[in-house]
């Protein structure tokens, strides 16, 4: 590591991984718990095609990546349930974002512009500590925006925004 | 470094706008364009307006100015006129990017969002750009799958790092 990475201000990507945990929780809470489980597991013809898959995606991402950040190779990706099972899957999400929020807290220039683990399939990839984190951030971004539009087809529009400005200011849509 | 990272941030951003454009817009059909999908702002063409106005009011923050206008001035723009002024705000923004450092990232800057007054620093304007266009995206490819049935998707962070560094 430089000089120059080491007086590095990380705030930015703390803040991002807040936010990350913070706007998950928000929609499983106010988006996805109010759905029946045939709204959860409806087919829909855009993104990844279900509520269920999204939520699969995203929980499966932040949780490989947080091995491969962490140094271990991950699991074997798990296979997806042929029911959904959301009270198991948000104990999962919740345990994967207590291991992020722990790493919010921990991050340091070494540890943020570090190699991580290669992939699940042996693929030796060399990307850093700080491009798993930007992936995590943005696909978080991307298949919540495809959840509330999902929810929005199977049920009604969730009544809130996604916004990180809204999370970093506090100051809310009314 | 940190301004690196942002400026590595950019170029995937504005690599997948381009994409969304070059491969998911501008092949359909015009009057598709104006199609009300009932859903956020309603058209493809409401939607993209109101993302670029977005990048517009972000850059006009950190460089101070009170956001007055909008990079988008005409009533009925058509998809050309979009992409025009889309293309402009893109260009400012590679010229602040390529005049970023360290020391500006962490500034503070006073900025006024939803008609509060507040001090923020400059990343937090800059990243909000990024989440914005990104949930934006998406929103624009679940128009576009609704109304053509095939949109793509976004390549992720680290399949365009990757495919950076050969």
């Amino acid at each position: 590591m430089s000089l120059e990475a080491g007086r590095a201000n990380l705030d930015f990507a703390r803040k991002l991984i807040q936010h990350n945990c913070w706007e998950g929780a928000r929609v499983w809470r106010l988006a996805i718990a109010p759905l029946t489980d045939a709204q959860f597991n409806q087919e829909v013809r855009f993104g990844l095609g279900s509520i269920q898959r999204e939520c699969w995606h995203i929980l499966e991402n932040e949780g490989t990546c947080l091995q491969r950040i962490r140094g271990s190779l991950p699991d074997a990706a798990p296979a997806m349930p042929v029911s959904a099972d959301r009270a198991k899957m948000q104990m999962q999400w919740e345990a994967i974002h207590a291991g992020w929020t722990q790493l919010a807290s921990e991050l340091d220039a070494a540890l943020f512009f570090s190699d991580c683990a290669p992939a699940a399939d042996g693929s030796a990839d060399k990307l850093k500590v700080w491009q798993l984190i930007m992936d995590v951030i943005y696909q978080g971004s991307t298949h919540r925006s495809d959840i509330m539009r999902m929810v929005a087809e199977v049920h009604e529009p969730p009544a809130f925004d996604l916004s990180l400005m809204q999370y970093l200011t506090g100051v809310f849509r009314k | 470094m940190t301004a690196d990272i942002v400026k590595a941030i950019f170029e995937y951003q504005t690599g997948e706008d381009r994409r969304l454009w070059d491969e998911a817009i501008m092949p359909l059909q015009e009057a598709a364009f104006t199609v009300d999908t009932g859903y956020s702002w309603g058209t493809l063409q409401r939607e993209c307006v109101h993302v670029v106005d977005v990048m517009h009011a972000s850059l006009e923050r950190l460089n101070g100015v009170k956001v007055t206008t909008v990079a988008v001035t005409m009533d009925d723009p058509t998809r050309e006129q979009i992409r025009a002024a889309w293309d402009r705000v893109e260009a400012r923004w590679m010229r602040y990017m390529a005049a970023l450092d360290d020391l500006t990232v962490t500034r503070e800057v006073d900025i006024v969002y939803r008609e509060t007054e507040m001090r923020t620093p400059v990343w937090q304007t800059i990243f909000h750009f990024f989440n914005h266009n990104t949930l934006h995206r998406a929103e624009m490819r679940q128009m576009i799958a609704q109304i053509s049935g095939a949109a793509g998707a976004d390549n992720s962070f680290s399949a365009h790092c990757l495919a950076k560094a050969g």
